[in-house]
């Protein structure tokens, strides 16, 4: 086997070094497409190239030796519209003294609040309907918090290089986010909340698109007309724990605290085949295996009086499924210099397995509330005439979630794309820059609730402990959920990215 | 596609990607919620009161900044139709129905925070020169505030009502005050008044007046494991259980940073008296500063999750001074401004002594408020 040029080495090392806290590669490597490799949205069949090394690098067999540099962007503009809730809805103030019970005699659970505090805050003080000092409780309005706009860049590189000539290929293929450099925001899909940020977020885009992405892989070439390839996203699992000391449970700032963090790395792997059994023709698969960034944080508190209580809670971020692609491209057209194939593929992920942020399955909220499993797919066409080579394709992406009528709230949706792109070859200098651009329409959806799948958290016939009186406005459905009573989303998805290659 | 048409495709893509953002859309309809605390269209007021009823202002009230108090009549004169600058008919006299809060604090064992704790009374005092005695009197409940809150279960809450009677129907003659004029108002008096829960009488003094310390009677009913130990009634002699859950000990219902039941035996004494300050002459609520000691063992807590821990230790009793809050609701039973809060003659009907209760709770709101030393750190 022959050594790793230098290039290569340098290459390697200068990735290393700039290995950060999380590396992942589907979730924005999938959303992005192929970048520099004129394979758009189909890089199981099209290209080869650098992105081959994620999306099927049995391909990388016939890419040329070389180095791929690029700037990418990615806007994701998903809006969000909450309705109007309905009168009795809120949960009434009586509900902030803690002193009410369910008509079970059991005190509402403790982050049920009234609807008044997250919408105007409760000042801080001692007076009737005030909140204790110091702090009070601070506003969180509806949908303040929404996290649907975002426009991050990112630097991308990859090469791919014949150890051996014609039999063994080395590929690497990253995605480095330049600003949101690698942000993991947790959430919870229901009315739990309205605690927090009081806001729906985009369940499968958002902070997955600050995940460094990185893969490596080998293609071996074993009949001239068949190549597979195996390739292995590079991911972390981190473990925090927190050792506190509760000086006091009402002044954190007197909390002691012990934080120990441990990492381990995962890898995902990726085999692909390519079979071309005709020149002009070429087909080719890939599965992909389930990968995830995990953060198990264990917290131990011990009170002064020598009790000690902890808990672990798991969250789940950038869950990506198995997933199996197929696809095939195919010359038809050839006229002296120019030649015009079609490409189409299809992609099956298994969502029905997924894993939100709270490590939680979707399915936990009811009969037919789960993920279900998908089939993308995706058509195009690949020109070529001299040194000039660009693609069109579209693609239609179907969301996993079902329509959300009950307590959870995952916002996505189906997204019908088209990107084009091509580059040139630069004979004299060797270089060949290139472009590419995508948009992606996320197909506007709305959900209505069902009052009988949302947690009434206020239950009719609730009273009031010191007095025994009914909570009058404990009628019907109270809670603070807010995706209540419907949601709906829409909008866009576009990016692009310049690209410049160079031979090894 | 021709260049001009793709970078226009483009462009217009762009833009209208741009435009993409959340809304929240008006609240449906403008129907007021009754009950939700916030005075909307068609509501005079939202607050739990006496005085707002069906959030309409009741008779003989006024509500203004959704706070209700009483207007004029029965014992209560003012200026003008709006009965400005309400008072009592009579200087120093007690005579009459009151509505009674008695405020003290504690500081909490787990995490050394205050604990303001209100204890309500319906009083009917009667004054015979500058002595008055309670003649009759219901035990209203507990609300507790802090780290975690405190009431009585609705068991418990029903079960105390009679319990430690201050009118002298039980073994103890009536409670007894002093209210006299004296230079700028009137100084008052409330004799010291043991109070025992979830266990017998016997664990209180025989003669209240000898005023002996919490810490010299015999020690209260115990148990040596609260979580999971026996501690039904029959194995934790001395003890009792009022609101007949099935454990000894009077039930308490804990949330906030810690739920769940607590069941134990209290006991305590309260005492108040103006100091150098008198009180306003014919005010229609008034305080007056006290002391109170506490002495509280836990026989058992339940549904308490993995927190059942924190339920185990007590409160110990602060060394910041208490207060009773009297606020005069009228003379006569039957009249509008004692009708609108004691709905019958006291310990004749559960069912309308625990409204009452729940009357003289809303006349007079639980002040969570504590005092700056309520807990000091040498404590």
């Amino acid at each position: 086997m022959a050594r790793a040029p230098r290039p290569v080495l340098a290459a390697s090392v200068l990735l290393a070094l700039g290995v950060p806290a999380i590396a992942h590669a589907s979730p924005l490597i999938e959303t992005m497409g192929a970048v520099g490799d004129n394979a758009g949205f189909q890089g199981v069949v099209s290209g080869p190239g650098s992105a081959s090394t994620y999306f099927n690098p049995a391909l990388l067999t016939d890419a040329d030796d070389g180095l791929t540099v690029g700037f990418a962007l990615i806007s994701q503009q998903l809006g969000v519209t909450l309705e109007g809730r309905p009168p009795g809805a809120d949960v009434p103030l009586v509900v902030g003294t803690r002193g009410v019970v369910g008509p079970n005699g059991q005190p509402l659970p403790s982050d049920v609040v009234p609807t008044q505090w997250l919408n105007q805050g409760c000042a801080a003080g001692s007076s009737s309907g005030q909140c204790p000092a110091p702090g009070g409780f601070a506003a969180r309005p509806r949908q303040g918090q929404g996290t649907g706009s975002q426009t991050l860049t990112y630097l991308t590189i990859g090469f791919a290089k014949h150890i051996v000539k014609d039999r063994l290929t080395l590929g690497l293929y990253a995605m480095l986010p330049i600003s949101n450099f690698t942000t993991a925001q947790a959430f919870y899909p229901d009315e739990r909340e309205a605690l927090f940020s009081n806001s729906l977020h985009p369940e499968l885009y958002g902070d997955r698109l600050t995940a460094v992405s990185i893969v490596c892989g080998l293609a071996f070439k074993i009949l001239p007309t068949l190549s597979i390839g195996a390739a292995v996203s590079v991911g972390l699992a981190n473990a925090a724990t927190s050792q506190d000391y509760v000086n006091s449970a009402t002044d954190y700032s007197t909390l002691l605290l012990d934080n120990k963090i441990t990492t381990t790395v995962n890898f995902a792997p990726t085999l692909g085949v390519a079979y071309s059994p005709v020149p002009g023709l070429r087909i080719g698969a890939a599965i992909h295996a389930p990968e995830s960034f995990s953060i198990n944080t264990t917290v131990d508190a011990t009170l002064p009086t020598g009790i000690e209580s902890g808990t672990t809670q798991k969250n789940v971020f950038d869950w990506m499924p198995w997933s199996v692609a197929a696809g095939i491209q195919a010359e038809i057209a050839r006229r002296g210099d120019y030649t015009a194939s079609v490409v189409a593929s299809l992609d099956y992920g298994f969502w029905s397995a997924y894993e939100d942020r709270q490590g939680q399955s979707p399915s936990t909220y009811g009969p037919g509330l789960g993920f279900h499993d998908t089939m993308s797919g995706a058509l195009g066409l690949r020109h070529t005439y001299k040194n000039l080579r660009a693609f069109t394709d579209l693609r239609y992406i179907p969301s996993p979630v079902p329509t959300q009528i009950g307590n959870s709230n995952y916002v996505d949706n189906n997204r019908f794309g088209i990107g084009v792109g091509g580059d040139i070859l630069l004979t004299l200098l060797k270089l060949r820059p290139g472009f590419q651009v995508f948009a992606d329409r996320f197909i506007p959806r709305s959900n209505q609730k069902e009052d009988s799948l949302i947690t009434d958290q206020v239950p009719d016939g609730s009273t009031v402990s010191s007095t025994g009186a009914t909570v009058p406005a404990s009628q019907g459905v109270q809670t603070n959920n807010p995706g209540y009573p419907g949601f709906s989303s829409g909008g866009w998805l576009w990016g692009g990215a310049v690209t410049l290659s160079m031979p090894l | 596609m021709p260049r001009p048409v793709l970078v226009a495709a483009l462009v217009s893509c762009f833009a209208v990607a741009a435009c993409a953002k959340d809304v929240v859309l008006p609240n449906l309809g403008t129907e007021a919620v009754c009950g939700n605390g916030i005075v909307e269209t068609g509501e005079a007021c939202d607050v739990v009161s006496a005085g707002c009823v069906d959030c309409q202002i009741a008779p003989g009230w006024t509500c203004p900044g959704n706070v209700c108090a009483p207007l004029c009549g029965d014992g209560v004169v003012g200026t003008g139709a709006t009965c400005a600058d309400p008072h009592r008919d009579t200087d120093c006299d007690m005579t009459g129905y009151w509505a009674v809060s008695e405020t003290d604090y504690t500081c909490d064992d787990i995490f050394h925070q205050p604990q303001t704790s209100s204890d309500w009374r319906l009083y009917h005092l009667v004054q015979t020169g500058n002595d008055f005695q309670v003649d009759e009197e219901l035990d209203c409940g507990v609300h507790v505030t802090g780290s975690a809150t405190v009431d009585y279960t609705p068991a418990s809450l029903q079960a105390v009502i009679y319990e430690n009677a201050m009118d002298g129907s039980g073994s103890h003659p009536a409670r007894q005050g002093t209210s006299q004029a004296t230079a700028g108002g009137c100084a008052v008096t409330l004799d010291r008044w043991y109070d025992i829960r979830g266990a017998l009488e016997t664990y209180l003094p025989s003669d209240f007046s000898t005023q002996p310390p919490l810490s010299s009677l015999p020690a209260l009913p115990s148990v040596s494991d609260p979580i999971n130990g026996n501690d039904s009634l029959a194995s934790v002699p001395g003890a009792t259980d009022p609101d007949g859950d099935g454990f000894a000990g009077i039930g308490l219902q804990i949330t906030g940073i810690v739920t769940g039941v607590r069941d134990s035996a209290q006991r305590d004494w309260k005492q108040y008296a103006t100091t150098s300050t008198p009180v306003a002459a014919a005010a229609l609520t008034f305080d007056v500063p006290g002391a109170f000691d506490l002495q509280e063992n836990i026989l058992h807590v339940s549904q308490c999750g993995t927190g059942c821990g924190l339920l185990t230790t007590g409160a110990a009793a602060s060394i910041a001074p208490g207060r009773v809050t009297f606020s005069f609701i009228g003379k006569t039973l039957g009249s509008a401004r004692v009708a609108s809060i004691v709905v019958g003659l006291p310990r004749k009907n559960l069912a309308a002594d625990l409204t009452t209760c729940m009357n003289v709770v809303q006349a007079l709101p639980h002040d969570a408020s504590a005092p700056s030393d309520a807990c000091p750190q040498s404590q």
